[in-house]
């Protein structure tokens, strides 16, 4: 094993940290806001990477350039974030009547993601593989008693579901569909694209990104590094300002406060709650396509869901809901990932764990008393 | 100006509100008087859109606005100042009072309003950068205030405006109620637990008594009835 602090663990660190904050401050606005810990953001992470992929050419290149690829990346992304909030979360938190059914639905959608997840993870690396049939022949015999179920029941459904939401509360099933959202989307883009990791191809990515720029303590520092600090901080003081400058930057603030009395305000609050996503989406948008870009061949289902986690460790690491605490997170993460070598899952997970014992609101969570 | 008919609101299993009708006459104070849990609050939060009723009707300006979200009520012209007034903690005095601003886009006016809210109570201007959460609860009721004026309200609902306030404190606030209503024309529908303060402020009233309405008449006349002398006003 080589030295453990090297000045190219410094560069890499810098990077990663950089990526987890532009992720983490994402989950920490979503929960500030309403509450609720949005595990399929990992997942707009991954399809950012993707959507880019697709416009530079996922088989033959297309020549598009990777950060003309970036902008409409965003904005697919910011449009998917909208639309898991708007068909998912907005029913469970309205208690709509078809709610509860939704619930129901999730959890069964749950239960054929993580058997998909389990027979195509494990199993098979690409989807027409033996063990992907079997999975999606053992999602359809999971997925038709619920249908029938849904259609023979009708209302008795919703009475049900009051039932089961005695046993779990309102967040708990919320946060049950969000892992649900999560796991859908992960088996989609594996359906859809493949398990096989990709990368961007050589064409679409500007050489200056693989050549050193400049030097810092005798280690070289590459273009793509570079793109990456200079994107994290411009992003991260515009957001500053958006949040304590604007109207609706004051109105996101007003709403993660008290959402009854934002609304007697006039703020309509579920726009300003699809704003909080689209905002988070695009963020997260911009850091799947720059960890594409740094950590080549990268591009695959999984990567949501591992470095998603990594960044919501962070982000409870900084303090969940206080966005300077999840920038604070990524970087601590960063380095944690950068120093140890990149590779090992678990070790943020172990560090988050360390700091909640001693300062069990993460690092700059606010205490319980000023919540109203 | 304001009408309700026949309102009837449910918790779950709970009967809140059992067929309340009640009219706000334009450019009149009219107050809402009961006991704990009579529905008084419940009413104003059906009114603001946070609840919805199980049936019956409510017309502002000839308008049905029962069906209506919240913020589209507030775009109406009917302000609602909560219990417990509602500050927000973290956004600081200048920053609740553009909250309160939010659908207006005139910038001018929005700053002529802001001095004319700080000209009524100078405190908040002197306050003005710090946190709402900081401010003492006389201050948080100014502010809450204030922060409804922002809007340029035709009708304000204040529930509870006295609530845990010392006495000098409310006279101050009530003061400046009764002036919104003489010299802006602002039409009030107070909910109050001080019944001889509300009656000596408002021209009608309505007596609840769970989820009913037992008695209406002017506020002079309330407060010389025997049977509200004896519940409410603490005299026999």
């Amino acid at each position: 094993m080589s030295s453990l602090l090297t000045p190219e663990k410094l560069v890499d660190a810098l990077s990663l940290g950089a990526l987890y904050a532009l992720i983490a401050v994402g989950y920490t606005m979503v929960y500030g806001i309403i509450r609720l810990i949005n595990f399929a953001h990992g997942e707009v992470f991954m399809l950012g990477a993707f959507w880019a992929l697709l416009i530079v050419g996922m088989d033959e290149p297309t020549g598009v350039n990777i950060f003309v690829a970036l902008v409409p990346s965003m904005l697919m992304c910011a449009a998917v974030g909208m639309n898991v909030d708007w068909t998912t979360y907005l029913p469970l938190r309205r208690r709509l009547p078809r709610s509860d059914a939704l619930s129901i639905l999730s959890l069964g959608l749950l239960g054929i993601g993580a058997i998909f997840y389990k027979l195509t993870g494990d199993a098979a690396h690409v989807w027409y593989s033996d063990g992907a049939h079997t999975a999606i022949g053992w999602g359809v015999i999971g997925l038709l008693p619920i249908v029938i179920f849904a259609l023979a029941l009708g209302e008795k459904l919703e009475w049900l579901g009051r039932s089961l939401g005695r046993v779990a509360s309102d967040r708990l099933s919320a946060l049950i569909t969000a892992i649900g959202m999560s796991l859908i989307l992960q088996t989609l883009a594996q359906l859809i694209w493949g398990a096989e990791p990709r990368a961007f191809p050589e064409a679409s990515l500007p050489a200056f990104l693989n050549e050193s720029v400049f030097s810092i303590f005798g280690a070289r520092v590459a273009g793509k590094e570079l793109v990456i600090w200079v994107a994290a901080i411009v992003i991260m003081v515009l957001l500053q300002l958006l949040v304590t400058r604007t109207k609706i930057g004051t109105a996101m603030r007003a709403c993660s406060m008290d959402q009854k009395t934002a609304a007697l305000m006039g703020i309509s609050v579920d726009s300003v709650i699809a704003f909080t996503f689209v905002i988070g989406s695009a963020m997260a948008a911009i850091a799947g396509v720059l960890y594409a870009v740094k950590v080549g061949g990268s591009i695959s289902f999984r990567m949501g869901y591992y470095q998603g986690l990594i960044a919501f460790a962070a982000a409870v690491l900084g303090g969940i809901g206080n966005i300077k605490g999840a920038m604070l997170g990524g970087v601590l993460i960063g380095f944690v990932q950068g120093f140890s070598g990149g590779g090992n899952f678990s070790l943020p997970f172990v560090v988050m764990i360390l700091v909640l014992l001693i300062m069990p609101r993460g690092i700059l969570g606010e205490p319980q008393a000023t919540r109203a | 100006m304001l009408r309700l008919e026949d309102v009837h609101v449910h918790y779950g299993k709970i009967h809140a509100l059992k067929g309340i009708s009640l009219e706000v006459p334009e450019g009149k104070i009219v107050t809402i008087i009961g006991a704990n849990g009579a529905g008084k609050s419940t009413t104003l939060q059906t009114i603001s859109g946070l609840l919805r009723p199980t049936s019956g009707t409510i017309t502002y300006d000839g308008q049905r606005i029962d069906l209506m979200a919240p913020s589209d009520i507030v775009k109406t012209g009917l302000c609602h100042t909560p219990e417990g007034r509602r500050i927000f903690p973290e956004l600081t005095v200048d920053e609740n009072l553009s909250m309160g601003a939010y659908l207006r886009s005139d910038k001018g006016g929005i700053e002529t309003d802001r001095k004319r809210a700080f000209q009524w109570f100078p405190i908040l201007e002197e306050r003005r950068t710090q946190h709402g959460g900081t401010l003492s609860g006389g201050e948080q009721q100014m502010l809450a205030i204030a922060r409804s004026m922002m809007g340029r309200p035709k009708l304000l609902m204040l529930d509870e405006p006295s609530l845990g306030l010392a006495p000098i404190i409310v006279q101050q606030i009530f003061e400046i109620i009764a002036m919104l209503n003489r010299e802006e024309g602002l039409t009030i529908l107070l909910v109050e637990q001080n019944a001889s303060l509300a009656l000596r402020t408002a021209d009608r009233g309505y007596v609840y008594e769970t989820g009913v309405v037992i008695m209406e008449d002017d506020a002079s006349a309330l407060a010389k009835n025997e049977q509200v002398r004896e519940a409410y006003l603490g005299s026999a």
